[in-house]
């Protein structure tokens, strides 16, 4: 069985899998970007965009592009903003850890290398692993296939300091039971929204919010070229359509990946959707079916269904705790027959607005702060739902913070939400952090006529238990509940984020 | 796969919805339902002939006098009733994504109203769209064309169209799903003015197909039918960059594609057992 390890935990900064890696990604990168086993080709399967690809140096001006038949069947796949996410990007992975073991098997290496993952949670291990961030070989030579110029990290003022700011990134995704939500403003599900045929890719599922969007942005950062955009620029990692160029990408997506499974072990409730629909993947909405080459350059087409077999998917993972430490709830994992204990479908949850600020709010600089007014009748409903306990069988009552609309030029940012409930009578109280958002994908989310309809991207953030504290207290202020967003690294007034409207939303029965 | 699992999962296949899927079909039943009412009395009026512009005869062109005689037997107010009934017939199965969106970002206590007031909205620019539309149509009559000149020109009218910039455009912000107020005077107007903009964007979008049913005599209702599905088909394609090209409804075809190679894979696959 081929095992993915840890980039960490190889046994050194240049390990063998890490060296072969390097030699491999330096074969692959020089081949024609039309190539379908270049290293191009594979970073343009996930997203292209032209005039960054130029400006950074991975397309000549006259290159050709794949030829048509290739680059409507290949390119521009990826599923961001949908429940089709994990799979999508597991057959991604298994494609390109086939090319890469071919390459490297080409090059007298090991038949059995395999893709590690870079798991930023485990504790010190959340700088980017060495042999990424050296522009030289281990014997001191230039060239480092692994090494990228335009990976700036979440410092701007120390740009190639790549590390995963811990305060920025979290787990809560593992603690959700169903695979899939709301597109309303509730749970959007820890896969995220059936898309049906509203395709929209606006509103991203819970692992992919939440670390997956984050360590795009703060390992790739973004920097100012003054002479080439008025815009900052954004590090390869930020946007999608450069993401697939850097070697750190598939170490991440790895990690992602791997949680997906954590995911499904550490609970017997955590199950993979049943739907025709999700199995047999956006084919059987007359979309594009997922297909990538194969080493041999002949098409491999997959679909989610095979993706969730995970004993058929020819790999597995050293380690499954999602932060490093052992996982408490496997053993409920074969407590129950899956199928058996399958839980009440939220499909009769209501999910209902309980209070709108629907001024656009302007996010530059440190961030940018509002209140939203929530309804009196409507509060009261969701306080008298989180006193009593909830009846069997029925849903407990959840609140979320949801930034809609969110605009902008700023895939990078990263922005830290926090909300506050003050007193009626002036007193403050705590400001509590409620989670982050990452701005993966806003570029081409506000563009209009792009093959996107330009409303940005929305957010939902569960702040359930802040709520819960204030709920009961007849002191609160409904007039001004408190929202902050707090970026990471300043906001440039050029990149123009906005969101839209901010709403509090109610999920329960 | 094999056959075996494939029918095992075929057993849990629609059994099963999704919280999302559930929620669509909460805004698409009612929308169902009211498309369906709008199509039985489409078809009833049509059947007693009281919509001048849709039965009288567009083919052999009509003089002034028989004109002024359809005039008398139905009204402009009963010439707008027809329109909006189509209208009504032939959009209602797209709002589901419009209407999703109202009702989802209003207050509870104010979604009624606020689905009114995008309903009001969008009624009257269609309202609106329908005079120039209907007096086209009556004008081209007028002049007493032969039907060969009447087709090839509305046809050249209609292709132009489709495979316009301008067209593309208008089909990219059906889509729109904008911030809305939720509370006073600001949440009306927001829903309201949705309505408008999604009326803009739709009649943009359909008015040249429109003048298929508009033209067609004894298939009305058959080409109001043939026209929907075609608009429908259309707005499954995702957006694109707004140019001139030649665009057919791809999504659809691929859609049915993959169902029938389903079906006639489960056929087979049924045989093998029986
Ligand atoms: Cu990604």
């Amino acid at each position: 069985m081929l095992v993915r390890k840890n980039v960490w935990e190889l046994g050194g900064d240049w390990a063998d899998p890490i060296l072969w890696y390097a030699r491999a990604v330096g074969a692959l990168k020089p081949k024609p970007i039309s190539d379908r086993t270049s290293w191009r080709f594979w970073a343009g399967m996930h997203g292209y965009n032209q005039g960054l690809w130029e400006f950074y140096g991975y397309k000549a001006a006259k290159e050709k592009l794949p030829a048509k038949a290739d680059f409507d069947e290949f390119w521009q796949q990826c599923q961001h903003g949908s429940w089709y996410f994990l799979p999508w990007h597991r057959g991604y992975l298994i494609g390109f850890e086939k090319l890469i073991r071919a390459t490297v098997v080409s090059l007298k290496g090991p038949a059995d290398w395999t893709l590690p993952y870079w798991n930023y949670f485990k504790s010190g291990q959340n700088g980017l692993p060495p042999a990424f961030g050296s522009p030289d070989w281990p014997d001191g030579k230039g060239n480092n296939p692994l090494f990228v110029e335009q990976r700036w990290g979440p410092d701007p003022k120390k740009p190639g300091k790549v590390f995963v700011p811990l305060n920025a990134v979290n787990l809560d995704a593992m603690g959700i039971h169903e695979f899939t939500g709301v597109a309303s403003g509730g749970d959007r599900g820890f896969g995220g929204v059936d898309t049906g045929f509203e395709h929209g890719g606006t509103k991203h599922g819970d692992i992919e919010s939440q670390p997956h969007d984050q360590v795009h942005g703060l390992v790739g950062g973004e920097k100012m070229f003054p002479k080439a955009s008025p815009r900052p620029l954004p590090g390869l990692m930020s946007a999608p359509d450069t993401a697939g160029l850097d070697p750190i990408f598939w170490l991440h997506h790895a990690n992602i990946d791997r949680l997906w499974q954590s995911w499904r072990l550490s609970d017997h409730r955590n199950t993979d959707p049943e739907e025709s629909s999700w199995k047999k993947g956006p084919a059987s909405h007359g979309k594009h079916q997922f297909v990538v080459p194969l080493p041999d350059g002949s098409p491999w087409v997959y679909t989610p269904q095979q993706m969730s077999d995970f004993a058929g998917v020819g790999y597995t993972y050293s380690d499954f705790s999602p932060a490093g430490t052992p996982l408490a709830a496997v053993a409920s994992a074969t407590a129950a027959p899956s199928g058996a204990a399958t839980m009440a479908k939220s499909t009769g949850a209501a999910v209902e607005v309980v209070g709108v600020s629907a001024k656009a709010l302007a996010v530059a600089g440190n961030g940018a702060q509002t209140s939203v007014p929530v309804e009196p009748q409507m509060h009261a409903k969701v306080a008298s739902k989180m006193a009593t306990t909830a009846a069997p069988g029925a849903r407990e009552e959840r609140v979320f913070l949801n930034l809609e609309n969110v605009r902008g030029y700023s895939d990078a940012t990263v922005l830290q939400v926090y909300v506050h409930f003050a007193g009626k009578d002036g007193t403050p109280s705590a400001e509590r952090q409620v989670g982050s958002i990452g701005l993966f994908g806003i570029t081409k989310a506000t563009e209009t006529d792009a093959g996107h309809t330009g409303g940005g991207l929305s957010y939902a953030l569960n702040i359930t238990k802040p709520y819960q504290e204030f709920a009961g207290s007849a002191n609160v202020d409904l007039a001004n509940i408190g929202v902050r967003l707090e970026a990471v690294a300043p906001v440039q007034q050029s990149a123009e984020v906005s969101v839209g409207r901010i709403s509090i939303v109610r999920q329960g029965d | 796969m094999s056959a075996a699992s494939a029918s095992c999962g075929k057993a849990t296949d629609g059994s099963t919805m999704t919280p999302a899927a559930y929620e669509r079909l909460q805004i698409r039943i009612p929308l169902a339902i009211a498309a369906a009412a709008a199509w039985a009395a489409a078809a009833l009026s049509h059947e007693r002939k009281l919509v001048a512009f849709c039965s009288s005869d567009v083919w052999t062109a009509i003089s002034l006098d028989q004109f002024a005689l359809a005039i008398t037997f139905s009204s402009p107010a009963s010439l707008a009733g027809e329109w909006m009934l189509m209208v009504a017939a032939m959009m209602m199965p797209m709002l589901a994504g419009a209407v999703g969106h109202v009702r989802a970002r209003s207050l509870p206590r104010r979604r009624k109203r606020s689905l009114a007031l995008f309903v009001i909205g969008y009624c009257a620019i269609w309202g609106a769209c329908g005079i120039p539309i209907v007096l086209a149509m009556l004008t081209l009559r007028l002049m007493q064309l032969s039907p060969v000149v009447t087709i090839a020109l509305v046809g050249s009218l209609i292709l132009i169209w489709q495979f316009s910039p301008a067209k593309q455009l208008c089909l990219n912000r059906c889509h729109d799903q904008p911030p809305l107020a939720a509370h006073g005077i600001a949440a009306d107007l927001a829903a309201l003015g949705y309505g408008v903009t999604q009326a803009i964007w739709c009649c943009g979008t359909c008015w040249a197909l429109m003048l298929v049913p508009l033209m067609a005599q004894d298939g009305h209702l058959f080409a109001m039918a043939a026209t929907s599905a075609y608009l429908i088909a259309e707005r499954l394609d995702p957006p694109r960059r707004p140019a001139w090209e030649i665009r057919w409804p791809s999504t659809i075809v691929r859609l049915l594609w993959f169902r029938l190679s389903l079906w006639r894979r489960s056929d087979n696959a049924g045989r093998v057992r029986a």
